[in-house]
């Protein structure tokens, strides 16, 4: 009696809940979502072939600007790749005080993900209450290397000054009254049945689909898989520091909130291990003036808030650029999952879908 | 079951939310023009000038010595460390001075990213990124900096207002 | 030529230039700089000012290069270097240490122009510059026109006042016929003027001060001007694809070489830019493959051991004919040579080398795919296993199902070019981890330019956009890709941008615009660079 006939329509590229430029072609039979087809690419740069062509040194700066809301963790993969490639050990000061600040750029980039996931699913509240508490780690970042967003914090070999003085005390007063500030969240979000209306049950992947697609992150951790790098691959000082790997069964958009909580939690106990057994000594390496490269190939992986963050080098012999630099972006890798999410369910879960895969458009496209 | 039925009836979920809520204004109405010291994080910014941390990388800025003289002695490590190639420095000689003397010190600072590697690089701490962070413009003759000119120099801070948009009248 | 010796003068700034150029040789310390006593044959570690020690007879020649970079790099100017011709004029004792296969054509680097270069290139074109592109030369024919410059007219030619001995234009006209096509404008923007409809002989050259087209009145060039622009004139002319410019040449007229002129297709269709031949973007090639790789390795350590052996039986065989040769003539013995220790690390940096493989996993694979496997080592910690690309399938079915592997991720897979490789043209790495054993593995294949790859999206989905982006960047074709397009370039996009022949610049990039930059130098290489390119810039107008 009726026809019916599918719809293709664009979501994006210049649609607020796509957090960037990402533009999502979707095939709607009514409000059900048939085919989901991410297009990505409007903000690719070119960042890796940039940095084959700069020095080892230079090439630190690109890497704040493809995830950069969390620039540090940034940093600290390309510091540490660089060091495995040329086999540089960094002094222990140095990797305390690295951990540290990655871990408080996980609270930044968990915080920014809140209020703005909240704001997409409708919950505005949240979004200035996370934003205050960003405001302040953002002041510890500008206290330790100048700058709030594009941080260029470390240096290869370690840092390139100590923490300054009162930055202790800075952290202290973050850290002092931050764990009554997410309980503030949980108030607002946790129980709350429009929130959890939104959310359970919706945007599902289980953990043997988020493997064979490569998921990784909180996502992956939601669908109740424990694959942490920070414990399967330690690195910098996290094989020297006490925290539980935030795990959910449900792997919903729920449970994904649910875990970025408990890995701000986790974080700020990190955090204080750091501040509290923070060793005396350097922070700098002994090397040479000019950094000079064998044949050698390395892949690096950290922990970044948003999954496996890798950084693939080669270098030549008496090289001081790298010779090929490939940057494994988790947001690259977690988007793919966008239409198993998806497919079959409401176009009002894509939002929630994009939301809660936490991409950042500067790294998807690098 | 009870319990659950109970929470989809009362609307706690609601009251908590609320009474959060109504926590911080009820703070922010009992500070408001009392005269008592602001505990909330609302800065009023162009109104209030902003703290800067010590480190803070704003624009790059030459360092004159005690008598008056340029510090930098055209080593060019920091045309040859930055990134995005924003700094040109043409090597000359002056009567009286042992060390080179810039000619000519361009700074594109369009195109600079205040990595502060260039400061990092110096050895005579001839340059440093002062705490200047107002830099919009009008026109792109606004982002050349060099040695001369009124007021993209290269030494002082620009004068506050040039970039903003007090500077219309 | 070869540099024997090299000295610091007194007024050392400390300022690090020279050890940045050259560390083989310099170091500098808190209050000065030294000659660094590796490198000298006296081994002493000072500045050389007073004895003026000489190098290492190896060294003389291969750091030539980095030394008067060095010395040019120096802003004090206290470099100072004794360069001899060629080796064989040194003294007859330093002949007879010195190696008998010494380069004698050891490059000069000009530092100064290499880095203004470098700086016009990255800072002109607003990218990042092409690592170390040297300037191309000017084709013959348009270097002799001048690049155009309001601000600043460029200083014309030595020849400027006409001498009546020399070749000169005439006259020059527009016969009927002009497609408007804008090559003589390209070829001789002082002369020729390309309006909407036809071309004009600008007023600025012309002895009657009118702009037009020339063809009745037939008004002659001023003089100097003629000379002075003779061959952009006939090149143009020449340049002409329906041949509509006529000229007069009194005397000689010079024999100008013309390249085939496709401004015709430039001006009519969209810009598109041959990346591969055109002269200022082209890239300098990696001459190495940096392939990670133990045999490599090995045969190299054997090399290098060789050699040094070789080195050290030979200081040893002149010793001893030193030696006889002293007893005869009744001197005293010259002194017993020393061997040279490795030089001692002092450095928290540790360069990690290839090692075998031992690890389990490695062994068993090799096991499992028996013939398949080129090679299997560890080096920084990470395995690393090279198979042919028949095996490849096979081998990630084996690392994904068997039950003593269960790598079930796959991390990330990227490709390298390696241009100067033989028999292959990319790698191709697959980063496995396995999530339950917390193990990482590497699976690395070599193929062929052109050569299809087995898709891996059937073994692990994940594959699916990082082959896509493999394709985009590489041109590398996988067999089975269930949807093998570009992702991050747009569809239409040419070339692959990762490939070591694509340059910085890239191709097509948006019109370049450059603002009055204060010095004029950046605006001027640009220009020429663009001119050469045959793309014609606007100067923005100084307001």
């Amino acid at each position: 009696m009726f026809k019916t006939e599918e719809m293709e329509i664009n979501l994006g590229p210049q649609h607020p809940s796509t957090h960037g430029v990402l533009r999502v072609k979707l095939h709607l039979d009514g409000e059900t979502v048939v085919r989901c087809v991410p297009m990505i690419g409007y903000l690719h740069r070119g960042v890796e072939k940039i940095c084959e062509n700069k020095t080892f040194f230079q090439g630190q700066v690109w890497t704040d600007r493809t995830d950069y809301v969390a620039s540090v963790s940034n940093n600290l993969g390309w510091a540490e790749g660089v060091e495995k490639l040329f086999g540089i050990t960094v002094p222990r000061r140095a990797h305390y005080i690295r951990t540290m600040l990655t871990e408080l750029n996980r609270i930044t980039s968990h915080l920014l993900w809140l209020g703005t996931h909240a704001l997409d699913i409708g919950a505005m509240t949240v979004f200035l209450y996370a934003f205050r508490e960003r405001e302040e780690i953002l002041s510890i970042f500008e206290a330790f290397c100048g700058a709030r967003l594009t941080t260029t914090a470390f240096r290869i070999g370690g840092l390139r000054e100590d923490i300054p003085p009162g930055f202790e005390k800075q952290v202290r007063a973050f850290q002092a009254r931050f764990l009554d500030c997410i309980d503030e969240y949980e108030i607002l979000l946790t129980e709350n049945r429009i929130w959890k209306k939104r959310t359970i049950g919706v945007a599902m992947l289980n953990a043997e689909d988020a493997i064979a697609l490569g998921v990784t992150g909180p996502v992956l951790r939601a669908a109740g898989s424990a694959y942490d790098i920070r414990k399967a691959f330690p690195y910098a000082a996290y094989g020297e520091m006490d925290f539980d790997v935030a795990t959910q069964p449900a792997g919903d958009t729920y449970a994904r909130y649910l875990v970025r909580l408990e890995e701000m939690r986790q974080a700020h106990r990190i955090v204080n291990q750091c501040l509290d057994g923070l060793p005396e000594g350097p922070v700098m390496a002994k090397l040479p003036k000019v950094l000079k490269s064998e044949v050698n190939e390395i892949y690096h992986a950290i922990e970044a808030p948003k999954g496996e963050l890798g950084y693939y080098f080669i270098g030549e012999k008496g090289g001081v650029n790298p010779y090929r630099m490939h940057i494994r972006a988790p947001s690259f890798i977690n988007l793919q999952a966008l239409s198993k999410m998806v497919e079959g369910r409401l176009l009002a879960d894509v939002i929630a879908a994009i939301g809660t895969l936490d991409v950042v458009l500067g790294e998807v496209d690098r | 079951m009870a319990l659950s039925l109970l929470r989809t009836l009362i609307p706690f979920d609601i009251y908590g939310g609320m009474k959060l809520t109504g926590k911080y204004f009820g703070k922010v109405l009992r500070q408001a023009n009392r005269g008592v010291k602001r505990t909330h994080v609302v800065v009023e910014y162009p109104e209030v000038p902003t703290t800067l941390m010590p480190r803070f990388r704003g624009r790059l800025q030459l360092i004159k010595d005690e008598q008056g003289e340029i510090k930098c002695v055209c080593c060019l490590a920091c045309e040859k460390i930055c990134p995005t190639q924003v700094i040109t420095i043409e090597k000359g000689k002056k009567e009286g001075r042992k060390t080179p003397f810039p000619l000519r010190y361009d700074f594109e600072m369009e195109r600079c990213i205040f990595c502060e590697f260039c400061v990092e690089s110096c050895g005579f701490d001839s340059i440093i990124l002062n705490h200047q962070f107002e830099l919009a413009g009008y026109n792109r003759e606004d982002f050349s900096h060099a040695m001369e000119g009124e007021f993209q120099n290269m030494f002082d801070i620009t004068p506050v207002g040039h970039y903003s948009v007090a500077s219309e009248d | 030529m070869a540099i024997t010796k090299v000295w610091i003068e007194e007024g050392c700034i400390v300022c690090n230039a020279c050890e940045a150029e050259c560390p083989d040789v310099f170091h500098v310390t808190e209050e000065s700089c030294h000659i660094k006593g590796d490198s000298r044959k006296d081994g002493h570690e000072n500045e050389n000012r007073d004895e003026k020690g000489e190098l290492k007879a190896d060294l003389q020649s291969s750091l030539e290069a980095a030394i008067v970079a060095a010395a040019a790099a120096c802003p004090v100017e206290v470099i100072k270097y004794e360069q001899v011709a060629s080796v064989e004029a040194q003294t007859p004792a330093a002949v007879s240490e010195a190696e008998p296969t010494v380069s004698q054509t050891a490059p000069v680097i000009d530092a100064d122009i290499d880095h203004a270069v470098d700086a016009a290139l990255g800072t002109a074109l607003n990218v990042p510059a092409v690592p170390v592109a040297p300037i191309a030369p000017l084709p013959p024919v348009l270097a002799i026109v001048p690049p155009v410059i309001a601000a600043k007219p460029p200083v014309p030619p030595t020849a400027l006042i006409p001498d009546a001995a020399k070749p000169r234009i005439a006259k020059v006209w527009i016969e009927e016929g002009c497609i408007v096509c804008n090559a003589c404008e390209a070829d001789s923007p002082e002369v020729f003027h390309v309006t909407e409809t036809t071309c004009m002989i600008k007023a600025a050259v012309r002895l009657d001060g009118k702009e037009t087209e020339n063809r009745v009145e037939k008004n002659g060039l001023k003089p100097e001007e003629g000379e002075r622009l003779i061959t952009s004139i006939i090149t143009a002319s020449k340049g002409c694809p329906v041949d509509v410019i006529k000229y007069e040449v009194l005397g000689d007229a010079p024999l100008v070489e013309v390249k085939p002129h496709d401004a015709v297709e430039v001006a009519a269709g969209p810009y598109i830019f041959d990346y591969v031949t055109a002269p200022n973007r082209q890239v300098v090639m990696p001459k190495t493959v940096p392939l990670p790789s133990l045999h490599t390795y090995q045969e190299e350590q054997k090399a290098a051991a060789a050699a040094d052996e070789a080195k050290w039986a030979k200081q040893q065989a002149d010793f001893e004919s030193a030696k006889t040769k002293a007893v005869t003539e009744g001197k005293d013995a010259p002194k017993p040579p020393v061997r040279a220790l490795p030089k001692k690390n002092d450095n928290d940096m540790e360069s990690p080398a290839p090692s075998e493989a031992k690890d389990p996993d490695l062994l068993h694979l090799m096991d499992l795919l028996d013939g398949k496997v080129s090679q299997a080592f560890e080096q920084s910690g990470e395995l690393t296993l090279q198979v042919h690309p028949d095996g490849l399938v096979e081998t990630l079915m084996f690392c994904k199902g068997d039950a003593s592997l269960r790598y079930e991720m796959l991390a990330d897979q990227t490709a390298t070019h390696y241009p100067a490789a033989d028999g292959f043209a990319f790698s191709v790495v697959y980063q496995l981890t396995s999530i339950s054993r917390s193990k990482r593995l590497r699976v690395r294949v070599l193929v062929k330019d052109g050569q299809e790859l087995e898709s891996a999206v059937q073994i692990y989905p994940s594959a699916n956009w990082m082959e896509r982006e493999i394709y985009d960047m590489f041109g590398i074709r996988f067999n089975g890709h269930p949807d093998l397009t570009r992702i991050l370039c747009p569809e239409d996009w040419e070339g692959y941008p990762l490939r070591k022949e694509y340059p910085t610049l890239g191709w097509g990039q948006r019109d370049i615009d450059f603002r009055e930059d204060r010095s004029g130098v950046l605006m001027r290489m640009a220009m020429e660079k663009a001119g050469n390119m045959g793309i014609n810039l606007k100067v923005p107008k100084a307001d």
